[in-house]
């Protein structure tokens, strides 16, 4: 069972990395909002920083959701999503390996660049691994939640307004609740509670994600 | 592979409509191991709907599709029986053909040697372009990697969507052995195509969806 989720993985993977040039769009535009904003609003050290935790969350939102509308695109155009429906394999098993390997594509970067985009915003650095760990919890649960968007959506074409307007409701709990641990850490609150809360959200979206995700794939196919 | 019982894949009043028009109706037959379906039909009368109803990807509008006299949706076992070829055969155009190969097969569950991949490789004739980037290949070529799968996989019933499109006459000579051969070991095959495949007739049975007009 592991190993066809770890077969799954590495093909997406393989896959990512020969067509590198897709695979740095989400930093990218992370990097973009991080330089334009403080040119375009102000570069005020103090502003920045209360602004930044909210700021790097909601663009950290806005990239996955970018991301998330190919997860299944190319499966669906050469018809791969057939031949897994037709493994051995539980399709969610499978469907879940295709959202690990998404992650590890588009969260991994994301929380290797955001220490360096916090301190591009001025956000104080004791609240930096705070904003790590946000980043760590919260992006799988936005890849789980909106891969299952992204299975309603794939089977035809310009579902990509369609998938925001599912997925973006979804995400706000997960907006609010990270953003507000970064703001406590940054007035020295404790910051535990929202944490708990986060994670709370993953293992939910760990265990009943995949099975949705499957469900809508095989509604999508059809 | 040889297998003792007959099985038998059942169609019994099949409808499908697509897009709000009725493509077929009282559509009913039943092929048993050992024998082949033939589907025939206009552009648009429904053939690739057919086939992937029978592969449980789509629902019919009414009727049922039975495996060994059980229901084929949500039957785990017949879905492992299934191989599916259709337009888009799921090749990756961004692996090259054995990697391609490999991972169809680990997906599928089944644990090949690297020689028998080659070996099947060998068959369809792109042994030398076996490292290649698949979205390199002609369109023929694409071809004949997905039905290497076919020979790889070694499943009971084999749906193929017009496979002989883009394939030259002396692969088609080659292919059409080893469809007979899965059916002298008690293969069962789906199959819509614009050209007669020499198989024997008595393993033959025919469909035909006339297009509604």
């Amino acid at each position: 069972m592991l190993s066809v989720v770890l077969t799954v993985i590495q093909r997406d993977l393989l896959l990512a990395f020969r067509r590198r040039a897709d695979l740095m769009n989400p930093v990218l535009f992370y990097v973009i909002v991080a330089t334009l904003f403080p040119l375009g609003v102000s570069p005020d050290v103090e502003f920045l920083g209360r602004l930044a935790p909210g700021l790097v969350w909601v663009t950290t939102l806005l990239a996955a959701l970018i991301s998330m509308e190919s997860i299944f695109r190319q499966d669906f155009d050469d018809g791969s999503i057939e031949q897994l429906f037709l493994s051995p394999h539980p399709f969610s098993m499978l469907v879940f390996g295709k959202v690990a390997a998404h992650w590890l594509i588009t969260g991994v970067p994301m929380l290797v660049i955001v220490p360096l985009m916090a301190l591009l915003l001025h956000l104080p650095v004791q609240a930096i691994p705070v904003l790590w760990a946000t980043i760590l919890l919260g992006t799988p649960i936005l890849s789980l939640v909106g891969a299952i968007g992204a299975a309603l959506t794939s089977g035809f074409r310009g579902g990509g307004i369609l998938l925001g307007l599912l997925v973006l409701p979804l995400y706000v709990p997960v907006l609010i609740f990270a953003s507000s641990a970064v703001s406590a850490a940054v007035d020295g609150l404790a910051v535990s509670g929202h944490l708990a809360m986060l994670g709370a959200g993953l293992i939910l979206a760990l265990v009943l994600a995949p099975f949705a995700i499957g469900a809508s794939l095989k509604i999508s196919m059809s | 592979m040889p297998i003792q019982e007959p099985r038998v894949l059942k169609a019994q009043d099949l409808k499908c409509s697509r897009g709000g028009t009725e493509l077929f109706s009282d559509l009913g037959f039943s092929v048993v191991s050992g024998e082949s379906l033939v589907v025939k039909g206009g552009n648009g009368s429904g053939k690739t709907s057919l086939l992937r109803i029978l592969c449980g990807f789509n629902h019919p509008a009414e009727g049922k599709v039975t495996w060994c006299s059980q229901s084929i949706y949500g039957h785990d076992e017949y879905r492992q029986q299934v191989s599916y070829v259709g337009h888009q055969s799921g090749v990756k155009p961004d692996l090259t053909v054995l990697e391609n190969l490999d991972f169809m097969q680990r997906l599928a569950g089944a644990s090949s040697q690297e020689s028998e991949i080659k070996e099947a490789v060998r068959f369809v004739g792109l042994f030398r372009q076996r490292n290649m980037m698949t979205g390199k290949l002609s369109a023929g070529q694409k071809r004949r990697l997905a039905l290497a799968k076919l020979q790889l996989q070694q499943r009971i019933v084999w749906v193929l969507d017009e496979p002989l499109t883009a394939l030259d006459k002396e692969f088609i000579g080659e292919f059409e052995q080893v469809l007979k051969n899965h059916l002298d070991n008690h293969g069962i095959l789906v199959v819509t195509t614009h050209r007669e495949l020499k198989i024997p007739e008595y393993r033959v049975k025919r469909v035909n969806l006339s297009p509604s007009c």
